[in-house]
């Protein structure tokens, strides 16, 4: 998978703002009005992003969305916190209800696909059959399937099964493919990350350096535990605990351990210099 | 004696109805901060501010309490008459002196690094005697999404789902269970919030956090109420689904 830089998404940005506007002083007005006839395909912004149509997400879906009675809303540039811009449609029940919506890159690659109103409960299907069925929604949107073996997780009558994203084996962490399940393997919804990496360090630091460096830097009280491991992370504003979502990750040694009352926290020390990132801790 | 009685009653109805529309934001900063930790944490703040706006967004008059001023009277004080809360500090089921038994709870800041004074279901019901349910709890803590929290019951929030497309209570429950880590729950509440500010139903919201990067294994979502509950205030029309969006 190629790694898209901050720069190429703002240069595609760019170009779908451009096209948008060209297509809008060249269109009438209605051109990028909510369209009435779901069936009618693409808006001015779907059109100049060559985006695909909601509608037609709508009916790829393993469990094809009726199209009746439904209308698609204008698509939107939308600015997500990390930076990124998304094109986002959205297709709406006669009371105005979102049903479905779709955001995909400028350059017209589908990154997240979510449904309303999946019931819950149903019966209950085993690990394999969920994998098997998330396997079956990306295949059905022609969606490039995760690498390695997925991780299966229960969060409150949901199911998610992701598959990370790794770099030569090292982890960058939330990224990857998730695809959210009810207990019987509706879909509720896809999510495809891949955010920009900074340039790996020359030379990696050793364990031993980044256990010494982030002894220096636990409060009074606080122990390191278990093995550190490499990982992709996002730095944090003020090398504090908040993930600064829009500078590209860093390759870090991840330090786990537990503060004097017992809280568990990991500490982000830069690879290669050792510098502080970040840290993340519990509540 | 029945004057005083009568103009109390007609003093007491339209601020019933008005508090009913007021929502609280408490966030513990102190605790997750220097000089209690070795760091800055941002994330106090950064939660407490985008929980106020898009509470704002859904026509709640906002009133945020972060850092030493969220103390346990300030606290009741606050959640007594509102209709929404958000709480982001230290949560767990603590021990109940008067009752001899553990009951759950959150942290206050109280400018105390630790053990500060806790706020627990039991004074939550007292300070609340006739209010109505809550409409939107939102408790950013550790362990108050588990079965065993009271903190859902303190609100007037029943523990079980309903369905998409069901009827039911105007109430929405969201907490974590277990363990939670502080940058699984930024992620987890941007995309809540963001998807309720865009009309959609609470239930449905909770199901784009579910999409937002977070490690499972360092945080598990949970809610309880109606999944189809736009938790706009009482004093407000209901927000028509798809209507402003406010990315």
């Amino acid at each position: 998978m190629s790694s898209p830089t901050r720069s190429h998404r703002l240069m595609s940005a760019s170009l779908v703002l451009t096209l948008l506007t060209l297509a809008a002083c060249g269109a009438p007005t209605r051109a990028i009005a909510p369209s009435s006839d779901p069936g009618g395909g693409a808006n001015a912004i779907d059109a100049a992003a060559s985006i695909r149509p909601i509608t037609a997400i709508a009916g790829r879906l393993l469990e094809p969305l009726a199209l009746a009675g439904l209308t698609s809303g204008p698509s939107q540039i939308i600015t997500l916190e990390s930076g990124e811009v998304r094109i986002e449609q959205r297709l709406l029940d006669s009371t105005g209800l979102e049903l479905l919506s779709a955001q995909s890159t400028p350059s017209g690659d589908l990154r997240s696909i979510s449904r309303s109103n999946v019931p819950l409960g149903g019966a209950a299907m085993s690990s394999t059959a969920l994998v098997s069925r998330a396997i079956l929604h990306l295949a059905s949107l022609t969606l490039s399937l995760g690498s390695g073996t997925p991780v299966i997780s229960a969060v409150a009558d949901r199911r998610i099964v992701s598959w990370g994203r790794a770099i030569n084996g090292v982890p960058v962490l939330g990224d990857g493919t998730r695809v959210a399940l009810s207990v019987s393997g509706a879909l509720v919804g896809i999510a495809i990350d891949e955010t920009p990496l900074a340039p790996a360090p020359a030379r990696i630091s050793t364990v031993a350096a980044a256990k010494s460096a982030a002894l220096l830097l636990l409060p009074s009280g606080a122990a390191l535990s278990g093995t550190p491991k490499l990982g992709w992370v996002a730095p944090a504003i003020e090398a504090g605990d908040e993930e600064d979502l829009s500078a590209p990750r860093e390759l870090a040694w991840r330090l786990r351990g537990t503060l004097a009352d017992g809280t568990p926290f990991e500490l982000h020390l830069a690879a290669g210099s050792l510098a502080l990132l970040g840290w993340d801790w519990a509540r | 004696m029945l004057v005083p009685l009568l103009l109390a009653a007609s003093l007491a109805a339209p601020l019933a109805a008005a508090t009913n529309s007021t929502a609280t934001v408490l966030a513990n900063r102190t605790a997750f901060n220097q000089p209690c930790v070795r760091f800055t944490s941002t994330a106090p703040d950064r939660l407490a501010a985008q929980a106020s706006s898009a509470l704002r967004a859904l026509g709640w008059s906002v009133d945020e309490v972060v850092g030493p001023q969220f103390n346990e009277g300030e606290a009741l004080r606050q959640i007594a008459p509102v209709g929404a809360l958000y709480v982001h500090s230290h949560g767990d089921h603590y021990w109940d002196a008067a009752a001899r038994r553990r009951s759950s709870g959150f942290r206050v800041d109280g400018g105390i690094c630790s053990n500060a004074p806790t706020v627990i279901a039991p004074e939550i019901s007292a300070a609340r005697p006739s209010a109505a349910p809550l409409i939107l709890a939102v408790i950013s803590t550790c362990h108050n999404g588990e079965r065993a929290s009271k903190l859902p019951a303190a609100f007037g929030i029943a523990m079980k789902k309903v369905a998409p497309g069901k009827p039911g209570p105007r109430s929405f429950y969201l907490s974590y269970a277990g363990i939670a880590w502080v940058r699984g729950i930024v992620r987890f509440e941007q995309h809540f919030w963001r998807a309720l500010r865009s009309g959609l139903p609470a239930g449905a919201a909770f199901d784009r956090g579910l999409l937002s990067g977070f490690s499972p294994a360092d945080l598990t979502p949970e809610w309880w109420g109606n999944y189809n509950l736009i938790p706009t205030p009482p004093s407000s029309l209901p927000t028509p689904p798809g209507g402003a969006r406010n990315v």
